[in-house]
């Protein structure tokens, strides 16, 4: 029984630590947004939502915010829209090199942002185009497609294929099986795709620090923000950022998931 | 609403398996088809080609008068029943029957009528707004029956649709299914490999194998008489006897086997003429084998095949169900199936009588 005991301790020792190694840098992040003084460190002496009331009154901060949320929303439009059809193609069509194709359509999603955005910062000052968030915008749908693609690609199966079948042979085309039938039938895991590409294109650095110019997205304000030195601002708009992609997985699991796991249940 | 079903010559090659032979078959407009077989013997890709989903290598299909080869799954006059149902499962029930009738650019008022007409058939009136991931297994299926008849086909196919219900709802829809095809009136072409389903519903059974078809006529034909040892087999369990075709004539078959002569009526060999020497199978089914001391009938309407040992018996409820080992070799052979009243014990010895009538012959293929 102690035994017993001691190994029930150790698992929820084990427990706490590996959440702890995971959250504890964010734990400490949102805690000291909430700092009075003008330094995020120990001792805390809060709370207070001045640093919070400094984000939104900085103008730069609430426009790169706007900039963020508009790159996200859009290209995550597009990368589901042109993942949905890769998708769609590859699992109704037979096409020549389907094999290949399929595999080139993902691998970028093993490749590293930095290479990706550094090729693209290439490849457009070649064709002339400069560097803006329109560009940034091209980056993140260059990024999410392949993840859209790859979700929305293992939701169609035999069974859907069937359904689609059904449809047509009550007279419906190509077009409106697709639109009618296809696209609904799979929209827990379209939306799914949708929500995680916005929170990957939320978070993204790299690329949108190297292909933007004047107008930037969050986090390149936020490092540009870092490197005039820490203070608790920094730690507030930091929580903004991480509050809004905990809001947007959540939104996922209860809406989406939930849904989608009762209808497969059923 | 209905029309004639006719292929001619089909053929069809997967890469180098030949799914089907070369097949020819008319089905009459109204009638209640079922396409049977075990898995693999192009049942369902006859259906499929039927539908338009495949193109068969060779040969026609014509529904009516028109000749359907290169029509497209849509504008055939059929409508097809998958086996997974394959309901729209973002739509409810009635968004899923009015669908086709939308496709087809039917006026609103008039779909809503079917739609309306359809639901109260099925007995869903209740259930319209339901999604299908609220509708029970026997539910869904009478949705997908209201979906393909709202489209007005003149051929219904259905491709195994009740297969993932259970034995009893399977009883109920199966009745269901023969009465709806009635009121209707449209040509139903239903694939099973369940002969018990086939009997149950159909006016003609087309008994399937190997891409060919070994047997067609109404259920108590095929089952009495069947054409072939296959079809024999498939329809049923079936005691065989090797017999050797002895004299022929105009009123009787006399042929040698195990047992000793038998003679039996010259219908005993229906799909063939015997010829004196020819190697045959009487063949029996369990149910026409007679209990000993059963006198309702005389002797010589009873083929005698001797004193049997009784191996093993069971009680099935409608009758007793017994393995017997024949007089002429050691092993069990023989399945019978004597009346429930009758107690037989392993060890027992009965004698074994098969009516006369029923016993039939077909040629060794």
């Amino acid at each position: 029984m102690t035994r017993r005991a001691l190994g029930n301790v150790g698992v929820a020792g084990y427990v706490l630590l590996l959440y702890g190694f995971i959250y504890l840098p964010v734990m400490t992040l949102v805690l000291f947004s909430f700092q009075e003084g003008r330094f995020p460190i120990p001792p805390f002496n809060g709370p207070s939502l001045r640093w919070y009331e400094a984000v939104f009154a900085d103008g730069k901060l609430t426009a790169a915010l706007t900039n963020s949320l508009v790159v996200a929303l859009l290209s995550s439009a597009l990368a589901c829209l042109l993942g949905f059809l890769a998708a769609y193609g590859f699992a109704r069509y037979r096409l020549p090199g389907a094999g290949p194709l399929k595999v080139m359509i993902t691998a970028p999603l093993t490749v590293s942002y930095l290479i990706i955005g550094f090729g693209l910062l290439v490849t457009f000052n070649m064709a002339g185009i400069s560097r803006s968030l329109w560009a940034v915008g091209i980056g993140h749908v260059v990024i999410n497609t392949p993840l859209c693609f790859a979700i929305i690609t293992v939701s169609l199966g035999e069974h859907q294929r069937n359904i689609e079948r059904a449809a047509r042979d009550l007279g419906a085309s190509d077009w409106q099986v697709m639109w009618r039938v296809t696209a609904p039938m799979l929209l827990p895991s379209i939306v799914a795709a949708y929500f995680l590409s916005v929170t990957f294109s939320w978070d993204e650095f790299i690329i949108a620090f190297l292909l933007s110019r004047f107008d930037v997205t969050l986090p390149v304000e936020i490092w540009s923000l870092l490197r005039s030195g820490l203070n608790p601002k920094t730690n507030a708009v930091g929580s903004v950022v991480f509050l809004a992609s905990v809001a947007v997985v959540l939104i996922l699991e209860f809406v989406v998931f939930r849904r989608y796991s009762s209808r497969r249940a059923a | 609403m209905t029309a004639r079903v006719e292929f001619r010559g089909i053929a069809q090659r997967f890469g180098t398996f030949d799914a089907l032979g070369g097949i020819d078959l008319t089905v009459e407009a109204g009638e209640f088809a079922v396409l049977l077989g075990p898995s693999g013997c192009g049942k369902t890709t006859l259906l499929m080609i039927l539908a338009g989903f495949i193109v068969p290598t060779r040969g026609e299909v014509f529904i009516g008068d028109r000749q359907m080869n290169g029509v497209p799954p849509a504008r055939r006059p059929t409508t097809t029943m998958f086996q997974d149902y394959a309901l729209f499962p973002h739509m409810s029930v009635r968004a899923n029957i009015l669908f086709g009738p939308k496709m087809q650019h039917v006026p609103a008022a008039e779909a809503k009528a079917r739609a309306d007409r359809l639901l109260a058939m099925v007995n869903l009136a209740d259930a319209a707004t339901k999604k299908p991931h609220e509708l029970s297994g026997g539910q869904r299926q009478r949705v997908a029956l209201a979906r393909a008849l709202a489209v007005e086909p003149d051929v219904l196919l259905l491709d195994e649709p009740l297969g993932a219900l259970d034995l009893g709802l399977r009883k109920q829809m199966q009745q269901e299914l023969k009465h709806i095809q009635r009121e209707v009136g449209t040509t139903f072409i239903h694939v099973t490999h369940d002969q018990e389903e086939a009997m149950a519903i159909a006016d003609r059974i087309v008994v399937m194998n190997q891409g060919r078809i070994e047997d067609h006529g109404s259920p108590d034909r095929v089952y009495l008489r069947p054409a072939t040892l296959f079809s024999a087999g498939f329809m049923g369990e079936l005691n065989r006897l090797e017999a050797e075709v002895g004299d022929v004539s105009a009123e009787l078959v006399s042929v040698d086997t195990v047992a000793g002569k038998l003679a039996l009526p010259r219908t005993a060999a229906a799909g063939f003429d015997p010829q004196v020497g020819q190697h045959t199978i009487l063949c029996f089914r369990p149910e026409q084998c007679r209990p000993d001391g059963d006198d309702s009938h005389a002797d010589h309407e009873a083929l005698d095949l001797g004193e049997c040992r009784v191996v093993e018996s069971a009680f099935f409820g409608t009758h007793l169900r017994a393995l017997l080992a024949p007089p002429w070799a050691e092993a069990p052979g023989i399945v019978a199936h004597f009346p429930q009243r009758d107690v037989l014990k392993p060890g027992d010895r009965t004698t074994l009588r098969v009516s006369r009538d029923a016993a039939f012959l077909l040629p060794v293929s």
